[in-house]
């Protein structure tokens, strides 16, 4: 683990609603070098500098959003692109959630989104449902007691990238 | 009104449970305060300056008996036998025990009510025409959008972390009472040539440090429309409203900053990407919502029984000049004959605007029962209303209110005032609004003059986020701190309605103890250039602030 922890990297990844041991992705900061292997996430200016570049690596690289980042300047590239990932630094702003659905609802983006920074249990099951699919869990958050933090209402009021709907459509269907 | 179906009852329980859960971990040491803090809010509970405030919704305003005998039982049992009535037609209670909050919200679902997104930089409850399904002027009835409104925005994962608060209001009588103009998103429901069901959408209206009139982004939107076109909305103010600056990062300073073409270009940009998804409303939706909303079993009425009404109330007025005082200013006309719309008076002399005793809440409950189809409203200037009752009944219903203090012929007057909590439980304030409140109450203590002054909504606020809405009022008093000293500075002119507008600045901040004169000094001008059937907002518009000022600084 060691090695690869960069000073983005968080606690526990959280994929499928479970806890995973492996984690080998790093998360390179914008000023720091790329390592030469493994697997990296690179933020968005880095990926369009050097995208040609960055796709003939052996391993994957994933490209980061920050809050204030468009969702629609990775459009192009998406089919090249295993994974994208949120960072959140604030948790009270909400950008975050747009950006993954436009993602998924807007783009079609099938890989992975996966959430780093301040993520916290009372946030899992909204971004869950806005079509986030890997969790890097901050460091204090305490990963077990994060897993009630999904699933926690079983009705859904409105469609989103998940399979909530609009409750007057269901409701069409069983009144 | 709407009743729950099994989904509404199972997510407001498991809401409970997520809350109850939240306020464990924070008294276990899990989360920490800071932690909790956002939490709490999204379920309406706020720290106030002596103690939690927790802020319970009442869609639209509208309430049955049931659920006002919950509010007084919550006031009983958790808080201090009061509750306060807010302008957006919730209530609040002020002194609430954290460790409780989870069982008074349970006690709220058992009477198919929350404090859900009552606060916080999400959508708050959607207010409404307080007359709605009964006014004179209604088009259409708004309460079945504000429904769909609040199923739609409850708890939606994109849009529980705004930038700021968002609030929206629906209209549809031909006079704004819902102040669509103010919110930032207004709909007035119309029908357009071809006799198709439809909104016109306003955006960016706000009140707060920097008040702004709403634009329209659509003039007509046909209704299956609604949920998708809010979201459109939603999803731009989301992703691009300010957040850096809390001051800047209300809705409004987005639609300025764009332009309401540009906000309405990128507005339409996302709509048409989602207007055909399962967003889109059908009819039948429509139909069984509005079914929540018919029209209760009114006596029917016939030219004999109208005359024999009419000779009854004349009757009474003649023979009890306090009926008839209560009859003028309390009752307002109803869209079928042989009915009455009846304004409980929450602004009885003394007591802070807008708050009510639990035995007042049980008996307004209890007598909206006996007289009014079991249904109450409250209204935008801290009142209640009894919608529904018959004229036969009024005499009877008149002395039953006068009993318990009910009755105040004061509505629409100088003394049916709007008020905020102010200092003496808001830790935002900057001065108290209750002792101002107290002090005009106390120089226009005499009911003729009252009358004579006749229409006159003055609105005050303890800071500039304006709860009390100042900027709206004919006259608006805004509580501002000097040195630890609490100043009010006055405008006048403003609106809520149709005619809205924004008041002006008299001049400089008023002492505390002087702002009933210069209220006195500002109804005097009014008396001397009013001509016939002026109202105060209308001498003002016909001969300028100037006047004014001389009067109260000269
Ligand atoms: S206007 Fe200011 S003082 Fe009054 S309730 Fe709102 S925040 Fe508090």
């Amino acid at each position: 683990m060691d090695k690869l922890s960069s000073k983005l990297s968080g606690g526990a990844l959280v994929i499928d609603r479970k806890i995973v041991a492996e984690n080998d992705w790093v998360h390179v900061a914008t000023e720091d070098e790329i390592p030469s292997s493994g697997n990296v996430s690179i933020d968005l200016s880095r990926w369009q500098a050097n995208k040609d570049e960055l796709l003939t690596r052996e391993s994957q690289v994933a490209v980061r959003l920050d809050a204030s980042d468009e969702p629609s300047k990775l459009q192009d590239d998406l089919g090249n692109i295993p994974m994208i990932v949120l960072h959140i630094t604030n948790y009270v702003d909400g950008r975050c959630y747009t950006q993954a659905f436009w993602l998924r609802e807007r783009y079609g983006y099938a890989g992975d989104i996966r959430v780093i920074g301040e993520v916290y249990r009372d946030q899992l099951n909204f971004l869950e449902r806005v079509g986030v699919t890997q969790f890097e869990l901050a460091k204090d958050q305490d990963p077990q007691d994060a897993m009630n933090g999904f699933g926690e209402f079983t009705v859904l009021y409105q469609p989103s990238a998940d399979e909530g709907q609009n409750i007057f459509s269901r409701r069409r269907v069983i009144h | 009104m709407y009743q729950y179906d099994e989904f509404d009852h199972t997510l407001v329980k498991e809401r409970v449970a997520e809350f109850r859960d939240q306020v464990e971990r924070h008294l276990n040491g899990e989360l920490s305060a800071e932690q909790l803090m956002p939490l709490r809010l999204r379920n309406g509970l706020y720290m106030q300056v002596h103690a939690h405030m927790l802020r319970v919704a009442i869609p639209y305003g509208l309430l049955s008996s049931k659920q006002m005998h919950m509010l007084a039982h919550i006031a009983r049992k958790y808080d201090r036998d009061y509750g306060h009535f807010t302008t957006r037609q919730n209530i609040q209670y002020n002194w609430p025990e954290l460790k409780d909050v989870p069982d008074i919200l349970e006690d709220l679902a058992r009477a198919e009510m929350h404090a859900i997104q009552t606060s916080g930089n999400c959508i708050r409850n959607t207010s409404s025409d307080q007359y709605a399904g009964v006014a004179v002027d209604e088009l259409q009835d708004p309460r079945l959008y504000c429904e769909m409104i609040r199923q739609w925005s409850t708890l939606h994962p994109e849009f529980y972390w705004l930038p700021r608060k968002f609030k929206v209001a629906v209209t549809g009588a031909e006079n704004d009472r819902a102040a669509v103009l103010f919110h930032d998103i207004g709909l007035r429901v119309l029908q357009n040539a071809k006799g198709q069901l439809g909104l016109q959408v306003l955006v960016g209206g706000g009140m707060g440090r920097t008040p702004v009139i709403g634009k329209v982004i659509r003039e007509f939107l046909p209704r299956e429309h609604l949920l998708s076109y809010c979201e459109a909305i939603l999803r731009i103010y989301n992703m691009y409203g300010n957040r850096d600056n809390k001051y800047k990062a209300r809705i409004k300073i987005l639609v300025n900053s764009l332009g309401i073409d540009e906000f309405r270009r990128q507005v339409e940009a996302e709509w048409e990407q989602i207007k055909d998804s399962d967003l889109l409303l059908q009819d039948a939706d429509f139909e069984r919502m509005q079914s929540y909303f018919s029209s209760p079993d009114y006596v029917k009425s016939t030219a004999d029984s109208n005359l024999i009404n009419q000779g009854r109330i004349e009757k009474w007025r003649s023979l009890d000049t306090r009926f008839a005082q209560w009859y003028d200013n309390n009752t307002v006309e109803h869209k079928v004959d042989g009915y009455r719309i009846v304004v409980v008076s929450l602004k009885a002399p003394g007591v802070p605007p807008g708050d009510a005793s639990a035995d007042q809440m049980d008996h307004i409950a209890d007598l909206a029962e006996r007289y009014s189809f079991g249904e109450l409203r409250v209204t935008h200037d801290q009142n209640i209303i009894f919608a529904d009752v018959e004229e036969a009944e009024l005499l009877e219903l008149w002395k039953e209110m006068d009993a318990q203090a009910l009755a105040t012929p004061n509505i629409g007057t100088l003394n049916d005032m709007i008020c905020c909590p102010g200092l003496d439980f808001c830790s935002l304030a900057n001065a108290g609004s209750i002792p101002i409140a107290k002090q005009i109450n106390e120089r226009f203590d005499s009911l003729d003059e009252l009358y004579d002054i006749g229409e006159l909504k003055v609105k005050m606020s303890g800071c500039m986020n304006a709860c009390g809405h100042h900027h709206a009022g004919h006259i608006g008093i805004l509580g501002v701190d000097k040195k630890g000293i609490e100043w009010y500075q006055l405008t006048l002119g403003g609106s809520a309605e149709d005619d809205a507008a924004i008041g002006d600045r008299l001049g400089k901040a008023i002492a505390k103890e002087k702002v009933s004169d210069a209220i006195d000094k500002l109804v005097s001008v009014y008396l001397e250039n009013r001509q016939t059937d002026e109202r105060f907002l209308d001498t003002y518009r016909r001969i300028g602030i100037k006047p004014y000022q001389e009067e109260v600084y000269g």
